[in-house]
């Protein structure tokens, strides 16, 4: 029994060394949008845009792009991002240009990794507060790495 | 007739070496207040001064038999730089409490080796100065700070406490800490907690080497002497 006792805390002892973080990093600023149908479920939709226009910086995203999700950066620096949509639908062979937007808020947990790794800021919370889309819904309010879709806008 | 007595051979009898002293009945301790035991990290002083960290811890515990009281109380400060450039720092205080078992029965020392349990708290305010880039929004300068945050969490702990001089005594204490909740945080998530260390999912570890100072409330008595 004390032969084992002293096993344990000896064991304790050592993994006590191994307390380092690992530089796994799932932060992102990324927003990704689905389009879907107007009046269907789940059906989705392509649709061409002539661009993107983002609040907070002058590039424009996804210029001539004939797509049915986009990817879309928030504003870092604050809490609202407003995303302006210009694009081209066909219905019934015919083309429609259309241009709508969406404002979304969210919150931000700035995150220290490790010394090393560095900081990060985690985006979550994401919620729609305007939108001239014919629906708009969040799918997942938090921002990150993975595939999974954050907002779904029915066109 | 009265049995003759011879003196001589009585004393030779009455002699140190010839008296028999009765065994302890059992190896089971009574259990009442017998000391109590002051000490340091000497981890901590050590660590202390370096420009990362700064801070102390005090200790004390309470010997009831198999079973003592202990309580920690320490404060300390931090300072990381992150990444490039960015910087991270905090300070506050932190207490802690709980129950230890000896598993050395009755060593006439009253050297440990011992598990416990303790809970634990800490106050302390932190701030983090930090700089990130971005490619479409530019460089970003954040000035982050939580001016008053508090976290709990639970420990085991194993441990050995050794006499080495007289009421001196020497130790470590190996601990594993987990269950930590943070309440407080703004904008930024705490990265380091006064007596906690980093904070993290799960749990951690953590080890303080110990000097202590022993007082003893119990008179000491010879073991029974039994005629033979």
């Amino acid at each position: 029994m004390l032969r084992l006792c002293l096993l344990c805390l000896l064991s304790t002892i050592l993994l006590s060394c191994l307390s380092e973080p690992d530089c796994i990093i799932t932060a992102s600023n990324e927003v990704k949008i689905a389009l879907s149908h107007a009046g269907y479920d789940d059906s989705v939709r392509f649709a061409k845009f002539d661009r993107i226009e983002v609040s907070g910086t002058d590039s424009v995203f996804h210029v001539g792009d004939s797509v049915s999700s986009v990817v879309l950066p928030v504003d870092p620096g604050s809490l609202q991002t407003t995303f302006r949509f210009y694009y081209e639908i066909v219905e019934d062979t015919v083309t429609f240009s259309k241009e709508d937007s969406v404002k979304v808020i969210y919150t931000r947990v700035t995150r220290v990794i490790s010394p090393d790794c560095g900081a990060f800021n985690y985006f979550q919370d994401l919620a729609i507060v305007l939108s001239t889309f014919a629906e708009a819904t969040v799918n997942n309010s938090q921002l990150s790495t993975s595939d999974s879709k954050n907002i779904t806008v029915k066109l | 007739m009265g049995q003759v007595v011879n003196p001589e051979i009585q004393a030779k009898e009455d002699t140190v070496e010839n008296r028999q002293y009765k065994k302890p009945d059992s190896l089971k301790e009574k259990i009442y207040f017998r000391s109590i035991r002051f000490g340091t990290d000497l981890l901590a002083l050590v660590l202390s001064g370096s420009d990362r960290f700064d801070g102390w811890e005090a200790h004390a515990d309470a010997d009831f038999g198999r079973f003592y009281v202990a309580g920690d109380y320490g404060w300390s400060s931090r300072y990381e730089v992150i990444g490039s450039g960015g910087e991270y720092s905090n300070d506050g205080s932190f207490w802690r409490a709980g129950v230890d078992v000896n598993i050395l029965k009755k060593d006439p020392d009253r050297n440990m080796l011992f598990f416990g349990l303790r809970y634990a708290r800490s106050s302390f305010s932190d701030r983090a100065s930090l700089t990130m880039a971005d490619p479409y929004f530019g460089t970003q300068q954040y000035s982050l700070a939580n001016p008053s945050v508090s976290a709990v969490w639970g420990e085991m702990i194993a441990g050995l406490r050794v006499k080495i001089w007289k009421e001196f005594w020497m130790g470590f204490t190996s601990r594993l800490k987990m269950g930590l909740a943070v309440r407080g945080n703004n904008e930024l998530a705490s990265y380091n907690v006064p007596g906690y260390g980093t904070v993290s999912d799960g749990f951690t570890w953590g080890f303080n080497y110990q000097l202590f100072w022993r007082i003893p409330f119990e008179r000491r008595t010879k073991p029974a002497e039994v005629s033979p």
